[in-house]
């Protein structure tokens, strides 16, 4: 089945983009770590927290992973980011994600998006982190009026 | 924690976090879209400037998010623990990062707020390019134990 246009007339506030489960293993650690330059020895070894952790950053693709799982997104401006670290994750441990569109609203004439990411602990279900994702869409309507 | 940043408690308002300068360069921007694309070296407006030519821009820009775990990476050695588990970040990209850019992060403490036994410590925050233009600003906090 063919996606929807990743658009205004296809999303509404409120709406659960999509959620996943994820488990953290060391070649992601290692593959972000070599991509943000860091060799931090609690990715790797031990930590304050027992036994190595993930980067707190690990997860800020995975909003637009998400959203390209079900939509069809030909590039967006990505203006603002939020980030709340609520606990480390541990290598080896699942998580499981869910992106939920926040807010939608007109600034300069443009349509804007915030989605927000959750990351809670697959076991627990305990808040791990927040991802809070802002970004500029083309307007194709008005904030509020239906599509004909 | 980096031996070179001085405990967050004994910085207050208007102090400055020594900050660090991190290189944007065509490989690290390669590396982090093999890491984003599962391994793949894929063309796109991030890694190619004849893609970012056709897409409006003047060349490959380097995307947001990516530079955000330098901050994050700075305040981690800041702060510790007590960045890794309640640290926040809230940052806007106002203009664009480009391949072979040097961003300093820097942090100068804003204020410090109680939070249940422990303090919030506020800062604010910025990526600085070469040119000393500010690409990417907003403010950040971590816990500091009492």
């Amino acid at each position: 089945m063919l996606k929807p246009e990743f658009k205004w007339e296809s999303i509404r506030v409120g709406q659960v983009v999509g959620e996943r489960d994820l488990t953290v293993t060391p070649e992601m650690v290692a593959a972000h770590c070599e991509g943000v330059g860091t060799d931090r020895d609690w990715y790797t070894g031990d930590s304050p927290f027992g036994g190595p952790i993930a980067p707190p950053m690990i997860f800020m693709n995975d909003v637009l992973q998400i959203i390209d799982e079900s939509f069809q997104r030909f590039g967006t401006i990505h203006a603002k980011s939020g980030y709340r670290f609520h606990r480390p994750v541990h290598v080896g441990e699942t998580v499981h994600e869910k992106v939920v569109f926040k807010d939608l609203y007109v600034k300069r004439e443009k349509g804007w998006m915030v989605c927000e990411m959750e990351v809670r602990g697959k076991e627990e279900g305990d808040l791990i982190a927040t991802y809070l994702h802002t970004s500029v869409l083309s307007l194709t309507r008005k904030h509020g009026e239906e599509t004909k | 924690m980096s031996a070179s940043l001085p405990a967050p408690g004994a910085l207050g308002p208007g102090d400055e976090v020594p900050p660090v300068s991190r290189e944007m360069g065509w490989e690290q921007i390669k590396k982090y879209n093999r890491y984003v694309t599962g391994g793949k070296d894929m063309k796109n407006i991030h890694t190619d400037d004849e893609t970012a030519r056709k897409a409006g821009l003047p060349r490959a820009i380097a995307t947001g998010r990516h530079p955000v775990s330098f901050i994050a990476e700075h305040l981690t050695d800041l702060f510790g623990a007590g960045f890794a588990a309640g640290g926040e970040i809230d940052v806007a990209f106002v203009k664009p990062i480009f391949p072979g850019d040097t961003l300093n992060v820097t942090a100068k403490v804003k204020e410090s707020l109680p939070e249940g036994d422990k303090t919030r410590m506020i800062l604010d925050v910025a990526l600085v390019n070469q040119d000393g233009v500010s690409v990417t600003v907003g403010t950040a906090s971590g816990l500091i134990a009492d």
